[in-house]
């Protein structure tokens, strides 16, 4: 029996050896930067990092984010936002501040902050904490309705996401969910590779479970929206809004919060197999936003 | 619980820990856990069901000990009717009870009289049922012809009859095999265990790589046949004859080296049936367990080949007409052991039927000759055309589907990029073929080891990238 196991053990220290030559090798695996928690409490990216995604590679700027990390320009602008600004599928020309910049001129600066995950509240932080050292004119922030729902920690508690509880106003402390079972899973690959091919799901029963319950959050929505008007400055603030819903549409519209809505109408603007926008929906949707904003620029020059 | 899941080598290594390192030293106890694994094994896909077999076990029990203690022939016949009333009508009812009425009132329909359909129900076809019911009747069959003592131990029994590894698809055991196996304490045995799991490793390839991959295009040729020409059908059809080889070989191979790693040794279901050199070696060859089931507990009350020419001739129409009808309640069945009664009844009456009972194709040689290279070729050629019948959907569309492949001959439209994965098959088929035990037995031992990772980095590349599929025998 003892020789049997050995045997099994042996066979499968081979296998995993060679399977995870072979997936290094063939680039199988996409690579994922690391998290940290900043000294201000909001998640970013370990500085300095390397890796490639989609066989695109990428780099953490010492600010901890992956796009542009133009700081300190006449033209200052700032981008945040979620995975699509992070935007780690697609190459860095793509990104939207790239975009952008190629559409205004090199005369703007474009300092990018994005991060899958991130939740509305958590975008207005970022831009408290960076606008000193940035010195934005103007701050797009990207928003969906997941952005707005995960903000509110009572709708659900997601504890590596910063969030809010409307009902006692208190920001909700951020922890890195298994950071040392995430390190290691990055670090070996085949398992890493096992665990994205959903390897390890088991298949008594598939639960169609979304995020949220079909429940009405309208008025905690609403609620966090008055404490956002209470605490954070939105006078250069522009919502670059997608994949939202009316009620929250209609909200920023009624504390008249600028903001730009995105309606898609073509499947080729996402990648296959991703919900994210692919190249061209990067480009279409700065070009549907790059008007206003050099009126913007305009406006605040003179 | 289906072998070609993580959850069940997950399932695999739990029981086998518990068997071998915690209940090594009580037989009851080993017997036990491997009759709630069983039951556990069940559950997984539908717990409900459990009770049909909870409840054949417990009559078959019951009748197998009350047989003997009768002496009259007259009451142990009795008692025999009645267990196979019990899991033939099990059977009948959740597997054929709407094909007979659909039949009914199809055949009313065409004499001209309106019926409509309020007598079908709306059943689930309980898995494994065509296995576990022949499995528990060849118990009190043999208990009746005195082939085998009743046992007294109800676990034992009740491991028997749900043993995990050959539950839901064969191959179907005897009684007079397995049984003894669960009563008798097991020893671990190394070189049983590794030819297990090298059966367990060669099964999952032929299943998830082969099979698998073979299934989407099949799946598509045979729906959109109308669309195609009569070469890619002959593809498809040829795709499909090493899909439900390498689905249900492959099946049966996980089965038989689960076993092993218990201790028990199955009865082999296949033994390379597509380098069969006839019909009737064919038959030797593929399904063995349940033609031989057939051919012992059904062609031999029959009266067999005792009773003159006309009454073997009928008898052979009889049992591969229920042996199609076994697979499943749809004409399709019937009509493919229809087909195969006519192949097989020439050789019948030429008396070639039982040659090459003990050679196998290419005996003591690299390569088949010219001679045997025919006869399989035009074997696998008549079987092939058999599995139209089979895996249509209906009559029509098996005479449409036959139509094309023989009177609109065009190249295929498609990549015959599967042929590649079949002639692999048959390489390692070929290369085994004279102990379909001994499979992936190479003697260089770095070869062996190359060829285990290999298959391994294949099976875990497919299950992970692409659909898998169930078992076909599931259905059955």
């Amino acid at each position: 029996m003892n020789n049997f196991i050995l045997k099994i053990f042996l066979y499968l220290l081979a296998t995993l050896f060679i399977s995870e030559f072979l997936i290094r090798i063939m680039k199988l695996t996409n690579e994922v930067p690391h998290r940290k928690i900043n000294p201000i409490g909001l998640q970013t990216y370990i500085s300095n990092q390397q890796g490639y995604f989609n066989n695109n590679n990428w780099k953490v700027n010492d600010f901890g984010f992956l796009g542009l990390s133009d700081i300190n320009s006449e033209n200052q602008l700032m981008i945040i936002g979620d995975s699509f600004i992070e935007n780690i599928m697609n190459p860095i020309e793509c990104n939207q501040g790239s975009n952008i910049k190629r559409i205004l001129g090199d005369k703007y600066g474009v300092f990018e902050v994005g991060r899958s995950g991130i939740t509305m509240i958590e975008s207005l932080e970022f831009m408290k904490q960076l606008s000193p050292k940035v010195n934005p004119k103007l701050v797009l922030i990207y928003l969906s309705e997941n952005d707005v729902l995960e903000s509110i920690s009572n709708i659900k508690r997601l504890k590596d996401r910063l969030q809010i509880n409307v009902r006692t106003k208190k920001i909700e402390k951020v922890i890195l969910k298994y950071p040392l079972l995430k390190k290691f899973l990055y670090e070996f690959k085949s398992l890493y590779y096992f665990y994205i091919k959903g390897g390890f799901v088991l298949k008594m029963k598939h639960e169609n479970s979304s995020n949220y319950e079909e429940t009405n959050n309208n008025h905690l929505i609403k609620s966090l929206f008055s404490i956002l008007l209470e605490n954070y400055d939105f006078s250069n603030v522009l919502f670059i809004v997608h994949s939202s819903n009316k009620f929250i549409d209609n909200l920023l519209d009624d504390y008249k919060l600028e903001n730009i809505k995105i309606k898609f109408s073509n499947s080729n603007w996402f990648m296959e197999n991703d919900s994210h926008w692919n190249c061209i929906g990067h480009r279409k949707v700065s070009e549907l936003i790059t008007e206003t904003i050099q009126n913007k620029f305009i406006n605040y020059n003179l | 619980m289906l072998f070609n899941s993580i959850e069940f080598l997950l399932f695999l290594a739990t029981v086998f820990i518990l068997y071998w390192f915690v209940f090594n030293k009580n037989l009851k106890c080993q017997n036990l856990l491997i009759l709630i694994g069983s039951y556990f094994f069940y559950a997984w896909w539908d717990y409900r069901f459990l009770s049909l077999i909870f409840l054949s076990t417990i009559l078959d029990y019951v009748i197998g000990l009350n047989i003997p203690k009768h002496t009259s022939q007259r009451k142990q016949k009795l008692l025999l009717w009645c267990s196979i009333l019990f899991n033939l009508g099990v059977l009948g009812f959740f597997k054929y009870y709407n094909f007979f009425i659909e039949s009914w009132i199809d055949l009313f329909n065409l004499i001209g009289y309106e019926i409509k359909s309020v007598w079908t129900l709306n059943l689930i076809l309980p898995i494994g049922i065509s296995f576990y019911t022949f499995q528990t009747m060849s118990y009190t069959i043999d208990v009746y012809r005195k082939k085998l003592k009743p046992t007294k131990d109800f676990i034992s029994f009740a491991a028997f009859v749900s043993f995990f590894p050959q539950l839901v698809a064969g191959p179907i055991e005897r009684a007079t095999n397995l049984l003894p196996q669960v009563l008798k304490k097991r020893e671990f045995n190394y070189k049983q265990g590794v030819q297990g799991l090298r059966l367990i490793l060669w099964g999952m390839f032929k299943k998830i790589v082969i099979a698998d991959s073979l299934a989407p295009i099949v799946n598509e040729i045979f729906k959109n046949h109308q669309d195609f020409g009569g070469g890619t059908i002959w593809l498809g059809v040829i795709y499909f004859a090493f899909q439900i080889y390498c689905d249900f070989s492959g099946y049966s191979d996980i089965a038989i080296g689960t076993s092993k790693i218990f201790g028990f040794e199955l009865t082999s279901n296949f033994k390379f049936p597509y380098f069969s050199r006839n019909i009737g070696e064919f038959w030797r060859r593929w399904h063995i367990s349940l033609s031989t089931w057939f051919r012992d507990y059904l062609y031999i009350l029959l009266g067999g080949s005792k009773g003159g020419r006309f009454k073997s001739v009928r008898n052979i129409f009889i049992i591969f007409l229920v042996s199609g009808y076994w697979h499943g309640a749809n004409w399709t069945f019937i009509f493919w052991g229809l087909f195969h009664s006519i192949l097989f009844i020439p050789s019948f009456f030429f008396n070639t039927n039982r040659k090459y009972l003990r050679s196998v194709a290419g005996e003591n040689r690299i390569f088949p000759s010219f001679r045997e290279l025919f006869q399989m070729g035009s074997t696998f050629f008549l079987v092939t055309i058999g599995w139209v019948f089979f895996r249509s959907s209906d009559l029509i569309s098996s005479m449409n589907i036959l139509t094309k492949m023989f009177m609109e001959l065009k190249s295929p439209e498609i990549k015959s990029t599967g042929l590649y994965l079949i002639a692999f098959l048959l390489i390692f088929d070929w290369i085994f073929k004279h102990n379909e035990r001994e499979v992936l037995n190479f003697k260089n031992t770095l070869l062996r080891w190359v060829i285990y990772i290999f298959l391994f980095l294949s099976i875990a590349y497919n299950y992970l990238n692409y659909s898998i599929e169930e078992f076909i025998y599931f259905q059955f």
